[in-house]
């Protein structure tokens, strides 16, 4: 019971900080256009006249695609610095950061997604042996 | 950002119709996807990828689509839920809630919280303030286009009596005579039986092209008469199929306009 007044304030906060964000979301432009959005949320059967939702399910968006994209990043810059064999060659390759299959399927795993790509289409018993074991 | 060639669209659109050549994989809303990629990319790029793999971009752009469509279901469903049929705010913030409880957000666990002050909102805040404004890299046009269809009105419209008494005036009108009285009547006695069907069927394809092509005719002479007014607001690109298409103008009828025809060959 003791919550309530509080509340009750903190709410009136949160409700003008809620207003005044959707407000600057209309300044604000993001990189998944209002179009597409609208045409995917229609789809779905979503119904609103209000053009801030569209641009908080945009926003939203974006920042679900920019945090998958930073983990890839970090597993792509990670096993860049895990393979360290001629300083050389390694330091020319290290500029081309490239999103893979591969380090985008580690990320999304994380939020639940499995994406789970074929690594190899065999036409022979030895395609796909490491390069170890096929030197060997 | 580099890439396989997606630097403007027309590279884009030729590299979509050679997949599709290729994989014989249509989707409906290609169109969409084209448009999901190129943001993509433009996330992926700020984030810091210098270049991707085709197959990585694709699978990302679907699976924001998704993520699009889920968000808009929920939201949906929690409005309706609420009695509404048009979604809130706050219904989105529990859609949010929902996709993001798999890797959880403050404050899920007290429950006399508000929807405004919960983690996932304070995170898209700071995103908001913390990024750079990218805007989309191409104009899109509102989609899907919607046509206008404005077709052959009825007796009652054009004026027209209907022939028959058990024809009401209320349905649409019949096309003009001349798109389907045959010109010339085929008649030939001295024919062998295997010929006859062939026959009966050219000749019966030749009855229906030559009153098509005066239609088709009587169209191309009167320009694009009915297409200029299906034109509505600033969706000119996509009408200037319809305006140029004489199939939408509205019918003449017999006698209105002098057509000349010209001898048409058949092979």
């Amino acid at each position: 019971m003791n919550h309530n007044p509080q509340s009750s304030d903190g709410k009136q906060d949160d409700d003008s900080a809620l207003s005044d964000f959707l407000a600057s979301l209309m300044d604000y432009a993001p990189t998944i256009p209002d179009e597409l959005v609208e045409h995917y949320l229609a789809k779905s059967g979503f119904q609103c006249p209000d053009v801030r939702l569209i641009r908080l399910v945009a926003v939203a968006t974006q920042k679900f695609v920019a945090e998958v994209a930073s983990d890839a990043l970090q597993h792509c810059k990670a096993r860049q610095a895990a393979v360290v064999k001629d300083k050389r060659e390694k330091q020319q390759k290290d500029k081309r950061l490239i999103l893979t299959m591969d380090d985008l399927s580690k990320s999304l795993r994380e939020y639940g997604v499995n994406v789970k790509h074929q690594e190899y289409f065999a036409d022979s018993p030895s395609t796909g042996i490491d390069p170890a074991s096929r030197e060997e | 950002m580099k890439d396989g060639g997606f630097e403007n669209k027309k590279e884009l659109e030729n590299s979509k119709n050679q997949s599709k050549s290729s994989k014989f994989y249509i989707k409906s809303d290609d169109f969409a996807l084209a448009i999901a990629k190129v943001a993509v990319a433009q996330v992926c790029e700020s984030v810091g990828f210098q270049s991707f793999q085709h197959s990585a971009l694709e699978a990302l752009s679907d699976i924001i689509v998704w993520y699009i469509y889920n968000l808009g279901k929920t939201a949906n469903f929690n409005a309706n839920l609420a009695g509404r049929v048009e979604a809130n705010v706050f219904d989105v913030i529990q859609g949010l809630e929902e996709l993001e409880s798999g890797l959880g957000f403050a404050g899920a666990s007290d429950v006399n919280r508000c929807v405004a002050n919960l983690g996932i909102v304070r995170d898209i805040v700071h995103f908001v303030g913390d990024g750079d404004d990218i805007p989309f890299a191409y104009e899109v046009p509102w989609f899907p286009v919607v046509k206008e269809w404005k077709g052959i009105g009825s007796f009652w419209e054009k004026g027209e009596d209907p022939h028959e008494e058990h024809i009401p005036s209320w349905l649409p009108a019949f096309p003009d005579p001349e798109t389907y009285a045959a010109r010339s009547s085929v008649g030939n006695g001295t024919m062998t039986a295997s010929n006859e069907v062939k026959n009966g069927l050219l000749r019966v394809e030749r009855k229906i092209e030559r009153p098509l092509l005066n239609f088709q005719q009587q169209f191309a002479h009167n320009g694009n008469e009915g297409g200029s007014s299906h034109v509505v607001g600033d969706k000119g690109k996509a009408k200037e199929a319809s305006n140029s298409n004489p199939y939408l103008a509205a019918p003449l009828h017999f006698g209105e306009k002098e057509v000349h025809v010209s001898p048409v060959h058949y092979g």
